[in-house]
């Protein structure tokens, strides 16, 4: 089984995260066909009906999009798909600076911190 | 679902019973043949040893097949069906008497069937050994000193009362086995206990069926004028062996359908 | 989806001991319930109870409407938590009995399997290893088209490379429209794939919900509130 799951979060949701960071990364590119319910379920070791629970969830979201009989395709609307990576970034960072404010690093230290590991990086 | 369950039973038997037979024809060509070449004085010493040998072999197929048959009636029941294998067979869809009966008739059959072989070989023998057109005119002249006194009515009682009689001890060690069963623990014993009971119950049963003289007289007396064994007490023996059959079979049934409890 | 596993105020004693102590159940059709409870916590019980290899002390149990019985018995999938086929059989031989017995059985789909497993088809069980031999009967088991599958224990005792085969083998050929219950003490190996949990303890159901309510109301996975439940 791939998928790691962590406790106390129904297993739904983080397939959701999952699935969600997949879309807004181009790793399942705008208006690419869906794998199937059972072949995704089977690849994240999970209940096909979980797997199809976070995909009627992705839908109401509006990143998938069903095509009548043919499937699910990831949707077309660049506009939401690029909300969608923000608004991920924006979870990483908040978790971010909540853990660094908890180290004690203030505002501007943790700017600068950042600037200078993102210089390391290059 | 019975003829499934027979089919089944029949290939599950065969598998060691089909060259069980085979050795035992097969052994009792040679020791006839070997009997023929000693009596027409071929190397005698050799062949003399030899056809000890053989005939021993007969001797012991034939020994085998019978006890083997005994085991493979406790075995196939017991280890079948209230085994491991139990888990299997009961949660077929199939009902509780198919299983009992598949395990008994395909016994039967088996049994028919190494009786006709034993007949085979003793045919072999015989046939080997002797003169094969001298050998048909005495069966013929045999059979026609006989076939003018014999009626034919006795004959076919016999087989039906050793048929019924044979298919009753199957049923009842059935039943003594599905009573062991019922005990937690020390299960084989207990089904060695259930069938002595059996055996005691009966004999009570017909001891005191005797002094009460519950069945006339003239069904019981075992020979006739001619001093064979009479229809009506055959008939009486079939009847015995029938209300045994349902018995233990009623028995049987209950204990496997209500009060089945495998390990 | 309707109600097709069901049952109301079942007991089940063994003389004195009383193994199920009235349980009221209803599951239905097109979930994977996992059956969840220590070792003598009534869940074989339960299953036997299923499978009409037990008869039950008072309360009845219906399956697809039925009391258990050889309709029920066609219905039903079931995998014993022990070596139930004749040792002495051979693949080809178990392939055919089960075609013969149930009319459910693809025995297409249960040959693609063994095929793919590299297992011959003139090996006879006894000549296998315990865990091939586990795999060709999960395999016999999931190959038919079943409207109930009640999978005993199918993870007890296995390597983990062993669990993921059985776990992946249980969902990528169950029937959709069916039931799944899996019993099992390892709920860790098997929660990410159950929809349903039902925990039983001493002969009673302490709980029954599905396993996403579990992990929102307790903000734990089935597991760690399992360890809580059944804490001594």
């Amino acid at each position: 089984m791939k998928w790691d799951f962590k406790s106390g979060e129904p297993i739904y949701q983080q397939i959701m995260r999952v699935l969600r960071t997949q879309i807004a990364s181009g790793e399942y590119p705008p208006g690419c066909r869906f794998p199937a319910v059972r072949e995704l379920a089977l690849e994240a070791g999970v209940n096909p009906n979980t797997m199809q629970r976070a995909l009627a969830e992705l839908e109401r979201e509006g990143l998938l999009v069903t095509v009548r009989t043919t499937g699910k395709f990831v949707t077309e609307d660049q506009e939401l798909i690029s909300r969608t990576r923000s608004d991920l970034a924006a979870d990483s960072i908040r978790a971010l600076i909540g853990s660094l404010k908890n180290l004690g690093l203030t505002e501007e230290q943790i700017l600068k911190e950042v600037e200078h590991s993102l210089k390391e990086v290059e | 679902m019975l003829g499934k369950l027979f089919k089944n039973e029949m290939k599950a038997m065969g598998r060691v019973l089909l060259p069980l037979y085979a050795v035992m024809v097969l052994a009792s060509c040679l020791f006839a043949f070997n009997l023929r070449l000693s009596m027409d004085g071929f190397a005698k010493f050799f062949v003399e040893k030899f056809a000890i040998v053989t005939g021993v072999l007969f001797g012991a197929a034939v020994l085998v097949v019978g006890v083997v048959m005994v085991i493979m009636v406790i075995q196939r029941f017991y280890k079948n069906l209230l085994g491991t294998e139990g888990y299997l067979m009961f949660t077929l869809p199939a009902k509780t008497h198919e299983h009992i009966l598949s395990k008994a008739l395909s016994a039967f059959l088996w049994m028919v069937i190494g009786a006709v072989s034993g007949v085979i070989a003793g045919f072999a023998m015989v046939a080997i050994t002797s003169n094969v057109p001298e050998f048909i005119r005495q069966v013929k002249e045999v059979w026609a000193t006989l076939s003018p006194s014999m009626a034919l009515a006795p004959v076919i009682w016999l087989i039906i009362m050793l048929a019924a009689g044979v298919m009753e001890s199957m049923i009842k060690v059935y039943a003594a086995i599905a009573v062991g069963h019922q005990f937690n623990s020390h299960r084989l014993a207990g089904s060695v206990l259930a069938y002595l009971g059996f055996g005691i119950i009966e004999m009570i049963l017909s001891f005191v069926g005797n002094k009460l003289h519950l069945l006339p007289a003239r069904l019981l007396n075992s020979t006739n004028a001619a001093g064979f064994m009479s229809v009506r007490s055959m008939q009486t023996g079939t009847l015995m062996a029938l209300i045994g059959i349902a018995v233990y079979g009623i028995l049987c049934w209950y204990l496997l359908d209500r009060r089945l409890n495998l390990e | 989806m309707s109600v097709i596993f069901e049952c109301r105020d079942l007991v089940k004693s063994y003389g004195n001991v009383t193994a199920l102590k009235g349980i009221s159940l209803q599951l239905e059709s097109g979930r994977i319930v996992g059956l969840l409870g220590p070792n003598g916590s009534g869940k074989t019980t339960l299953i036997k109870l299923a499978n009409r290899l037990l008869q039950p002390t008072s309360g009845e149990l219906r399956i697809a409407g039925e009391t258990p019985g050889v309709k029920t018995k066609a219905a039903i999938a079931y995998l014993p938590d022990k070596d139930f086929l004749p040792d002495w059989m051979k693949t080809d031989a178990l392939l055919k009995f089960y075609g013969d017995f149930f009319p459910d059985f693809d025995r297409q789909r249960a040959e693609e399997m063994l095929m793919s497993l590299n297992i011959p088809s003139n090996l006879p069980l006894k000549k296998m290893s315990k865990g091939t031999r586990e795999k060709v009967q999960l395999i016999l088991i999931m190959s038919r088209r079943a409207q109930v599958y009640l999978l005993d224990e199918p993870i007890a005792g296995v390597d983990p490379a062993a669990r993921d085969y059985i776990l992946r083998t249980i969902l990528n050929n169950y029937e959709e429209n069916a039931l799944v219950l899996i019993s099992t003490h390892l709920i860790a190996d098997v929660e990410s794939v159950l929809d349903e949990a039902v925990f039983l303890k001493e002969g009673q159901i302490v709980l029954h919900k599905s396993t996403d309510e579990i992990r929102e109301e307790t903000g734990k996975s089935v597991d760690e509130y399992f360890r809580e439940v059944f804490r001594c």
